[in-house]
């Protein structure tokens, strides 16, 4: 078993990386969907940014010019993901303009019933 | 303080199963919302109060009032009468 | 919206009673024209089995060109359920019919789509089932959650704490790492987040006139902010704090936790949070989408005027370029404060044109 239990934060990330994928695939709705894609990023950072963390060290913000890099977590995982949660925001609304668009066409979110409505129909 | 992380972390994992099964999209769209701002309580005890800043933002604010907006676009607001507008009849 | 329509049905019945009694009568491009038929097909030929050669070509000229009417007709049945229900006219009847015939397809059809899905659904549990125990086996051989011995903190970690504040002069050490030792990539970020907003205006776009009509039709809330006065007073007080909180955490991006993505996110939180008390007239006296998009390529390209000296310079940084100053005080570490201001704005201007898009948006 090893660190399994040990290492509960990237445990925990893992299993919602999961959680998200199967929402991501198996929900027929868009905007399930998307919440799953999102449940995924979080999870994604969650993982970075434990694997950054070591105990018992404060953030790495240098207090007093003590610049000692064995008091200090590790900044670059922060950096990574502060970026990171940014641009899922947008890549969220990206994902929300395409599904309301698909909407307007389609007067539909659900993607099996939208397939069985137009394009198998379409296609015979 | 391990303890609280781990009654957290299990609620983030109850926050996501529970978006799986919800039917009903305002309430996943809600539930999302706790989950963003658990989020944002995990990041400080990680020791990135800049990242807790950004997520409590973004994930409970911006996040949510997009997934709203497009909620009340595709009508999935309202409660009429004859069906409730969950994600299989929208 | 319900699939089955009763009135449909009604309207299918009396449909097809009308056209059998005048059958011979109607030439058959205006009972069946093949533009709007392709749907149909497959069903409603045993109950129309008295129409002849000229129908049946009719259907099959259709099924050659059905990818081509896909999308026309995917229109026709959105809007059909908006057509008035009786009307035993060709034109207006045929929509309906093309939604019953939906719901009573051939079983065939329907139990091929169902037994995909759900075969489908299997495969990706399986998928995600295989997935985790993966990634849990993993996990299992991680370093421990923690510890000091992680190999994540190499050299390069231990370099940016100990030499950062000589490098950059930036107490925070994430601000000086993205925006100075990583300053293309969070270049690269903004140009992420400018993207997305110049898609997002693209698919969301409409014509001048549908606009007025969405805000004709409704949306009162959102032109004129929320009716409840104590929400009002509320967000009345909150929003100037919010505001200078949200500026303060840009201004100190160098000297504390935040800086421009954090900062941003709060400014462009706290200017939708005025849109939705005081409505759309409150806010377009500052923030307008095509403003938001100017200050957007604005802070962008100066971002990149700002970056291209170490380009020149061969990417060695910019300490030569302004004095770095003591570490602490706010005009210090040098350009990480205009440029965490740049990032500021653009996270900012791209939250307030996102909402504003959606906000505007009508289907």
């Amino acid at each position: 078993m090893g660190n399994l239990f040990t290492n509960y934060y990237e445990l925990a990330a893992m299993l919602l990386f999961v959680i998200g994928f199967l929402t991501l695939l198996i929900q027929r709705n868009l905007i399930k969907k998307i919440i799953g894609m999102n449940i995924m990023d979080t999870s994604v950072f969650l993982f970075l940014a434990a694997k950054g963390y070591v105990a018992g060290r404060m953030s790495p913000i240098i207090r007093d010019g003590v610049t000692d890099a064995s008091l200090y977590i590790n900044p670059i995982p922060a950096g990574l993901v502060l970026t990171g949660i940014v641009v899922a925001v947008s890549t969220t609304a990206f994902a929300l303009a395409l599904a309301l668009r698909w909407y307007q066409q389609y007067n539909s979110l659900d993607v099996d019933w939208t397939a069985l409505k137009y394009l198998l129909k379409g296609e015979k | 303080m391990t303890f609280f992380e781990i009654m957290l972390l299990l609620f983030l994992i109850a926050c996501a199963i529970s978006i799986f099964f919800i039917k009903r999209l305002v309430n996943a769209v809600v539930v999302f919302m706790s989950y963003s701002a658990i989020m944002a309580v995990l990041w400080l005890s990680l020791e990135s109060p800049d990242l807790a800043i950004t997520e409590a933002a973004v994930g409970c604010g911006i996040t949510t009032l997009l997934f709203i907006l497009a909620l009340k676009k595709v009508n999935a607001l309202k409660e009429d009468g004859e069906a409730d507008r969950d994600e299989h009849n929208i | 919206m319900s699939i089955i329509s009763e009135e449909g049905k009604k309207t299918l019945t009396s449909f097809s009673d009308w056209v059998s009694a005048n059958s011979p009568d109607i030439p058959a491009e205006v009972v069946y024209p093949p533009k709007k038929d392709d749907h149909g097909h497959g069903h409603d030929d045993h109950g129309h089995d008295d129409h002849g050669d000229a129908h049946c070509d009719a259907h099959e000229e259709a099924h050659e060109e059905a990818h081509e009417e896909l999308r026309s007709s995917a229109y026709e049945a959105l809007h059909a359920s908006d057509a008035p229900p009786a009307a035993p006219a060709a034109v207006t009847a045929q929509p309906k019919e093309k939604e019953t015939v939906t719901e009573e397809g051939p079983m065939t059809e329907r139990t091929f789509v169902r037994t995909l899905g759900a075969g489908y659904r299997l495969i990706a549990a399986v998928c995600g089932v295989l997935l985790a125990i993966i990634l849990l086996v993993t996990v299992a051989f991680l370093p421990r959650f923690g510890s000091a011995e992680n190999p994540a903190l190499n050299e390069v970690s231990r370099r940016y704490l100990e030499e950062g504040l000589t490098d950059t002069g930036a107490v925070n050490t994430v601000a000086g790492m993205i925006l100075d030792y990583r300053a293309f990539d969070t270049l690269g970020e903004s140009i992420v987040l400018f993207t997305a907003t110049v898609t997002v205006i693209f698919l969301l776009q409409q014509s001048r006139r549908k606009n007025d009509e969405a805000r004709a039709l409704e949306e009162e809330d959102l032109q004129q902010g929320v009716r409840s006065l104590p929400a009002r007073v509320v967000i009345g007080i909150a929003f100037p704090f919010a505001m200078l909180y949200g500026i303060y955490v840009v201004l100190n991006g160098h000297l504390s936790p935040g800086g421009g993505f954090s900062g941003g996110t709060i400014l462009g939180g706290t200017l939708i949070l005025a849109h939705l008390a005081f409505g759309e007239q409150y806010t377009q006296r500052f923030a307008t989408i095509t403003r938001c998009t100017g200050i957007l390529s604005v802070a962008l390209l100066v971002y990149m005027g700002l970056k291209s000296y170490s380009v020149l310079t061969g990417a060695n940084g910019m300490e030569s370029m302004v004095p770095l100053g003591t570490p602490g005080s706010i005009f210090s570490a040098g350009l990480i404060f205009p440029l965490n201001i740049c990032v500021g704005l653009v996270v900012a201007c791209t939250m307030f044109t996102l909402y504003s898009l959606f906000t505007k948006w009508k289907a």
